[in-house]
Formats: structure tokens, C-alpha cells, sequence
């Protein structure tokens, strides 16, 4: 019989009968989804879906996908995996980076994934993470799901255990940002919205313009909602208020005498080292010309 | 830092599939930038700090584009002795496994991540030109995570220029060679502008994140006033390459110096020679010869003009780099004058 999981009724399911164990929260870094995204994208002509291995760190409850790998595999009756190979490659690189789990493109979850669950799992200490990217973009929306399989079924003393199936139980995911991610996906969300896909890497300034733009853009909603209130159509909320209030003054005040000191020893201080440099910049563009214009032999 | 010599070039050469256009003219017009290797160098340069990196680029070239869609991080080099085997193996295998998922398995160039600007020196620059000998087209990325914040990605590609290749292919840097080949310091490395390109599918995934679930996700654009340390440590950078060029002139001054007195030398010999001359002839006797032997007077080696050539290159990104920090400060003091006022 086949034994396809349907991981939403089992969620339901496992609220219920599971309450006491604790779901740990699965923390997924941008690199690691764009990367089987780019797998997905590469994969043979008659593959259905690909795999891949997932490593990270593991903390007490919280599973950090920080990197991945994909995984040739054939699936027929058999499912067939090679990974040995690159999981050394990329253990010479980040020695504390372990497998943590396996992730797959496409929602179904079936007998195949059963075992591939269990191969990962003989490979690994604690219980690991089964990863889907919902590559198919069914309801329109790409959704990422982590579940974490535990054995249904009554376990015999006898050595062999013998379950009716494994319960894929959903855990809560979030895409974490930490340090090293930010950048890039600031960068990258920038261009997500250009319709020939492409943007050019621009320099500091237009990081500072469209940081300013998108301030005058808070700015303008934060104008209209205190307008509306005094204008009487929205009710004022106390919250909000004193929200703003204290950004309002959390700003430094600059006009009076001490503020304008400051600001302008900044700016002085600031102008001076761009004037030195600048000054540098040009003695040697000049010493270039002079030594190619008056050369001893 | 990491260094993968020539073997390394030559070996990933030799293991990389040949592209179509390998025929077609060198220039590279734009680097395009797959959102995923750029995530990946991000990812891999800051994870190392403070350790510098490198890694190797994958993609292919497209006319005078150069497509980067992957990378993979080098690891770091052991001091053992056979580090060397260890590295082009490593490097093979990635790319047999690469091939195995259909990922682009052509090396394109290399990255490297750098520490506030410091990036120009003889070994990165000898790495390069062997990458750009057996590959007409790669490219260094370079990427700065001290300097990146994040509303701006310091992440910058270059290839050494045509003159300088032929340059320094001939490993001479006198100053007729430079004069000849018409290098002076700008004109060693030219920058490649970079685009980041996305494919379809990762777009749907960007715009997922921007969604309500993944609010973690989400970047505040940034607007703080740059920290003073990253111009105190711009100034002590100028200063310590000021030193380094002034160190080289001195040396340069002294062999000049060298060359006079030899020089002298080699007159006063001359005359000696001539005065002797005049008196066998008045003598009747044979005449010496009045040409110096040159192997009797030492050697004065040629200047290289290479290290300060680099260094002053050097100096040039250090002054850029405060230039542009410059800029956005008075913008953002400016800012926050209006927004107070």
C-alpha cells in the first residue's frame, strides 16, 4: 500500500497527540533556498523532483540551514543516492557545518521520501529536517515547509521495529538574515522587480538614495495617519501616538548652538580627510606623468 | 592568505570544457552575477573573517558578457607538504560533481575577499594573469565585507588590462619596459561593471519572502551615519602605503646612485686607459684596448618598477574608498540637519 502523507491532516493530527514534545524551529538561510531553486532549475529532462543534502548547525531547539548540497539520485523503486563525495568537499571548507537534514522540491511526500528520511537519518545524530520548496507554486505561492518524521505505530521489544508509517510532523520556519545574508538579499530584492531580470550592482550612493527614498516613503504614510486623525476620519490609537512621538524626538537636536557646533566640526573633520585624499590622489597621478616624461638613463 | 598557484590554473583549466566563443576578441563589457554565487561569496568571505579567502567562479561567456551562475569556496591551505595535490584534487572533484548536477563547470575567474580595500598585491596580481592566460576572458571579483553595510555591496570585479598582460609577461619592469608597454598605475587593473541577474523562479522566492510569514526576512534600509573607524582605518592604510612608496623611492634613489658612481667609474677607467695609450705610443709599445670590460665592474641590477607600481595603485583605492565614504557622510549629515530643523 502506498503511504502518502498528507503533512496538513497530520498537522492537525499532531497537535493533538504530540502536544508534549517540543517542535523545534527550523531557521533557513537565503543562500540555501536560492541554491535549490538553481538545482530545481538544472535538473534532467525526466526528472520529477531533485534532492539535496542540507547542512547547518544544530542548537538546542532551534536547526540552522546554513548551506546545501544537491544530490544526483534516481527515482524508481529504488532510490539511489551519492553524496559521500561532496560532503567531504564542503567539509574542508566549514569543518562545523553537519548534516542536518535533506531537503526536496514539490509538496508530496511519499514512500520514496519515507526511505530517503531514513537513509538521512542513519547518517546522522539527532533526527533530521526534511526541507520542501514548493517548486510547482501551487495557490500561487512558493511555500517552504519543514517537517520532522517520527515512527507511528507500536514498537516491539523485538529488535525489528515495525511502524505503519512515519508521521512527517510540520515545524515553523523562518528565513533568518543573520549577518552575512542581509546583505545580499537586500541587494538581490532590489532587483526583484525589474522586468528583464537584470540590475546593475550600483554603487554607494544609490544605496544611500533609495535608503532616503524609502524613509520620505514612511515619512509620507506616517503624515497621512496623523492627518487623518486630526482631520477626524480615523480613530487615534494611543499606541501609535507615542510611537511617534518618541521618534520625533529621538532626534538630535541640531539647531540649537551646541547641535550646530557638532555638525559643523563633523562636516569639517569629514571635508578635511576628502581634501587630503583627494590631495594624494593627484600627487601621484602627477609623479606618473613625471616619470614617464623625464626618465634618467 | 590563500594562494592557489599556477598549478591551480593550469590544472582547472585543463578540467574546465572549453566555451564556444574561444575564438572571440578578450573583452569583457559586463560580469553578470547570478543572485545565487553572489549570496554564496557573501556568505563564504564573511563567514571567514577575520581570515581572508578565495573561491573559484563557474559560468560561461556569453559574447562580451561573462555569466558567473556559481561558485564554490576554496578551503584553507594546510602547511603540509603535499597541500599543493590536495588543492587541485579538491578543486577536480568539485567540478566532477558540479557537472553531475548540470551546474556550468567552466572556470570563469576567482574571488577574493579583502579587508577594507587592501587587495593589490604581487601575488594576487600573479594569480590573475595566470587565470587571464589560460582563460582569455576570467575575472577577479573581489569582495570587501568590512567596507560592505547594508544599504551597499562592495563587491567589484577587475581584469588585468591588455598593456599590463604583455607587461608582465615579460617579468621585466624597467623603466624602458614600462615606458614601452605605456603602464603607469591606472592602467593595471580596469574594472568590470557588475550586473546581478535572477532567474524567474528565484524572483517568486523573493517576492514570497517579502510576505507576511517571513517578516524576519525583510532588511531596514540603513541609514546610520558611518562609524569614524572605517575612515581612522582608511587614514592608517594611506599612511602605512605613503611609507611604502616612499621606502620604494629611496630605493630607486639609491640605485640611481649606484648607476652614477658606476658610471664614473667606468669614465675614470677610460681615461686612465687613454692616458696609458698615449704613453705606449710614445713609447712604441702596443696599445690596450679602450673599452671597458664589463665584467669587471659589479653589477647593477635594473629597478623593478612592479612593487610601487602596486603600491601605488594601492593608495589609489585607499583615497577612492575615503572619497565615496566622504560623499555619503555629508549626505547623511546633511540629512539629519534638515530632518532636526
Amino acid at each position: 500500500t502506498s503511504q502518502h502523507f498528507n503533512p496538513i491532516q497530520q498537522g492537525i493530527m499532531s497537535d493533538s497527540i504530540f502536544r508534549l514534545s517540543e517542535s523545534r524551529t527550523v531557521k533557513v538561510h537565503p543562500v540555501v533556498l536560492l541554491s535549490v531553486l538553481d538545482h530545481f532549475t538544472r535538473r534532467k529532462e525526466n526528472q520529477r523532483r531533485v534532492i539535496g543534502a542540507l547542512l547547518g548547525v544544530v542548537t538546542d531547539d532551534v536547526v540552522e540551514i546554513r548551506n546545501s548540497f544537491p544530490v544526483p539520485h534516481t527515482e524508481d523503486k529504488e532510490v539511489a543516492v551519492d553524496m559521500q563525495n561532496l560532503f567531504e568537499l564542503h567539509k574542508k571548507v566549514n569543518p562545523n557545518e553537519v548534516y542536518v537534514g535533506w531537503y526536496s522540491t514539490g509538496l508530496t511526500i511519499n514512500q520514496q521520501s519515507v526511505m530517503i528520511h531514513n537513509y538521512f537519518d542513519r547518517q546522522m545524530d539527532s533526527s533530521p529536517i526534511h526541507l520542501c520548496v514548493d517548486t510547482d507554486l501551487s495557490d500561487g505561492n512558493m511555500d517552504i515547509r519543514a517537517f520532522e518524521s517520527s515512527p507511528l505505530g507500536a514498537v516491539d521489544g523485538s529488535s525489528m521495529e515495525r511502524s505503519i508509517g512515519f508521521h512527517f510532523k510540520p515545524l515553523p520556519v523562518a528565513v533568518s538574515t543573520f549577518q552575512s545574508g542581509a546583505l545580499g538579499l537586500a541587494e538581490l530584492s532590489r532587483s526583484k522587480s525589474d522586468d528583464s531580470a537584470l540590475r546593475k550592482l550600483n554603487g554607494e550612493t544609490s544605496g544611500t538614495k533609495f535608503a532616503i527614498q524609502e524613509l520620505q516613503k514612511r515619512l509620507a504614510v506616517a503624515q497621512q495617519y496623523v492627518d487623518d486623525v486630526l482631520a477626524g476620519k480615523v480613530v487615534p490609537d494611543k499606541k501609535t501616538g507615542r510611537m511617534l512621538m518618541d521618534v520625533v524626538s529621538s532626534i538630535p537636536p541640531m539647531s540649537t548652538v551646541e547641535g550646530g557646533k557638532r555638525f559643523n566640526n563633523t562636516l569639517q573633520d569629514i571635508l578635511m580627510i576628502g581634501y587630503l585624499s583627494n590631495l594624494t590622489r593627484a600627487q601621484l597621478a602627477l609623479s606618473e606623468r613625471l616619470q614617464f616624461g623625464v626618465l634618467p638613463q | 592568505l590563500v594562494l592557489f598557484d599556477r598549478t591551480m590554473a593550469s590544472s582547472s583549466s585543463s578540467a574546465s570544457v572549453s566555451s564556444a566563443s574561444a575564438g572571440s576578441s578578450s573583452h569583457v563589457g559586463a560580469v553578470q552575477l547570478e543572485g545565487l554565487a553572489m549570496l554564496k561569496i557573501v556568505k563564504h568571505c564573511k563567514e571567514s573573517l577575520p581570515d581572508l579567502v578565495t573561491g573559484q567562479l563557474l559560468g560561461l561567456d556569453v559574447d562580451s558578457r561573462l555569466e558567473v551562475t556559481n561558485c564554490f569556496p576554496f578551503p584553507n591551505r594546510e602547511d603540509d607538504e603535499n597541500s599543493e595535490d590536495t588543492g587541485a584534487e579538491y578543486q577536480l572533484e568539485m567540478m566532477r560533481c558540479m557537472r553531475e548536477v548540470n551546474v556550468d563547470n567552466n572556470t570563469v575567474g576567482w574571488y577574493q575577499s579583502a579587508y577594507l580595500g587592501s587587495y593589490v598585491n604581487e601575488s594576487m596580481v600573479e594569480t590573475q594573469f595566470n587565470y587571464q592566460q589560460n582563460l582569455k576572458k576570467s575575472v577577479v571579483i573581489v569582495f570587501d565585507p568590512v567596507l560592505s553595510t547594508d544599504s551597499h555591496l562592495s563587491l567589484k570585479a577587475f581584469r588585468l588590462t591588455d598593456q599590463f598582460m604583455t607587461l608582465f609577461s615579460g617579468r621585466k619592469f624597467t623603466a624602458e619596459a614600462l615606458k614601452e608597454a605605456q603602464v603607469d598605475f591606472s592602467k593595471i587593473f580596469e574594472e568590470v561593471p557588475i550586473e546581478v541577474h535572477n532567474a524567474h523562479l528565484c524572483r517568486a522566492l523573493l517576492f514570497e519572502l517579502e510576505s507576511e510569514q517571513y517578516l524576519g526576512a525583510q532588511v531596514e534600509p540603513n541609514l546610520d551615519l558611518p562609524a569614524t573607524s572605517v575612515l581612522e582605518k582608511n587614514l592608517e592604510f594611506l599612511i602605512e602605503y605613503g611609507d611604502h612608496l616612499s621606502a620604494d623611492h629611496s630605493k630607486l634613489q639609491y640605485h640611481q646612485r649606484a648607476l652614477h658612481r658606476q658610471r664614473v667609474q667606468q669614465s675614470r677607467w677610460v681615461q686612465q686607459r687613454k692616458a696609458e695609450n698615449a704613453l705606449r705610443r710614445r713609447d712604441g709599445k702596443p696599445e690596450l684596448s679602450e673599452v671597458p670590460d664589463p665584467n669587471q665592474f659589479e653589477k647593477v641590477s635594473p629597478a623593478s618598477y612592479l612593487k610601487p607600481m602596486l603600491n601605488t595603485n594601492q593608495l589609489n583605492t585607499y583615497c577612492e574608498q575615503v572619497k565615496d565614504f566622504v560623499g555619503e557622510s555629508t549626505t547623511k549629515l546633511y540629512l539629519m540637519q534638515s530632518l532636526s530643523s
